[in-house]
Parts: structure tokens; C-alpha cells; sequence
């Protein structure tokens, strides 16, 4: 599984207002979560906004000490492609979702996002590859 | 028998697990022990990470958050 910085905000923030349902996700898939470096940066600074560096940090020690949460570093091969994928689907979205649609549509990955664009973006992709 | 695949490497990825690599293990062991020690290093699960967040909640008022740290900093969704 895929996770983006909205389902990981509201995970570790309980103020949001979707931070029921994505423990909910959570428990209902205990699979492996693939993090990548951008996701994590994104993630870092707006919990760090909202909560503060410690809390910001405490997380980051969490996620790094779980074994079912792998960070993932983008190769600057793969920082190309994904170029290429912004300039082919044009739509107004973070660098860091556009790693996330790359690797949902490289390996067909199940994904953690409640950013409806997102979703939006990936499925229409995953339907017209098919 | 054997299987034989090729795979390739950095020169830099080549010299790091040469170091890493002993006599008696393949370049595949080399990578295999060294991803296990990572993972052992690991002591958390999902499972874990669940029960850790339940704990720590209080109660307080519920919002919308954006992930837009533009509008964070500057208040604009406030």
C-alpha cells in the first residue's frame, strides 16, 4: 500500500476530521506501507505546523522504527518519469502526488489517500491502462 | 541446481557491497543479511502503531486540515 500525505496527516493529527477513518483503513489493511521521501517531507512539515517539531519528530521516529513501513527513495531516473507523467496528465497537484501516482500506476498498488483529486487521477489512469 | 540471474549494479553499489560481502557468501547473501539486520533494528509493528495512536488521542474539537502548508503558514483556511 501507497500512503499520501492526507491519510497520514489525518492519522497522526486527531483533530482531523477524517482521523477515524483512517485508522479504520488502517486496521482493516495491516499490510506493508510504502512511504516515498517526498510524501514523508510533505507529511513532516504539515504536522510540524499543526502539532509542533517535537511531535513532528516523535512521529517520524515512529514510522521509522516500524517494520511494516518501508521509506521509499525516488531514483533520479525515476524523478524523470515522473516529469514526464506531470507533463502528460497536466493536473494542479504536489510533486509529492505525483510520486504517489507514479507508483500507484508502476506497480498497481493499492493506495491510502483521502485527497479526491488524487483518487480521482489514479483510478481514471488505472482504467484507461487497462 | 542452480538459477543464474543477472542483475546490474553501480559502480558505487559494487563497491560498497564488496566490502560488505564475505568469502563465503554470494552478492544476494550480502544484500539479503543486510536488509534482515535492517529490519531487526525494527521493533515496531502496524499493529503497534495502531494501538500507540488510540492512546495518545484527547479530546479536542474536530477540523479540516489542509495539507497546504501555504495556507498553514499563513492562516488563509483558519
Amino acid at each position: 500500500m501507497i500512503a499520501d500525505t492526507s491519510f497520514l496527516v489525518a492519522l497522526f493529527i486527531e483533530e482531523d476530521e477524517l482521523h477515524e477513518k483512517s485508522i479504520n483503513e488502517l486496521e482493516k489493511n495491516k499490510k506493508e506501507i510504502l512511504i516515498t521521501d517526498r510524501i514523508l517531507e510533505e507529511t513532516f512539515t504539515v504536522i510540524c505546523y499543526k502539532k509542533g517539531v517535537d511531535y513532528a519528530l516523535m512521529i517520524f521516529e515512529k514510522l521509522k522504527n516500524n517494520k511494516d513501513i518501508i521509506f521509499y527513495q525516488l531514483s533520479e531516473e525515476e524523478i524523470k518519469k515522473i516529469y514526464e507523467i506531470i507533463k502528460k496528465f497536466r493536473k494542479k497537484l504536489s510533486f509529492a502526488d505525483y510520486t504517489v501516482i507514479y507508483l500507484a500506476l508502476k506497480d498497481n498498488e493499492k493506495i491510502l489517500c483521502f485527497d479526491e483529486e488524487l483518487n480521482k487521477t489514479i483510478n481514471y489512469r488505472r482504467r484507461i491502462q487497462d | 541446481m542452480y538459477m543464474v540471474k543477472l542483475i546490474s549494479l553501480s559502480e558505487e553499489a559494487y563497491k560498497v557491497l564488496k566490502q560488505l560481502k564475505k568469502d563465503s557468501m554470494s552478492f544476494s547473501d550480502t544484500i539479503l543479511k543486510h536488509l534482515n539486520h535492517e529490519r531487526k533494528n525494527k521493533t515496531e509493528d502496524l499493529e503497534g502503531l495502531i494501538k500507540w495512536i488510540k492512546s495518545i488521542k484527547s479530546v479536542s474539537k474536530k477540523e479540516k486540515i489542509s495539507k497546504n502548508v501555504d495556507e498553514i503558514v499563513y492562516g488563509i483556511k483558519r
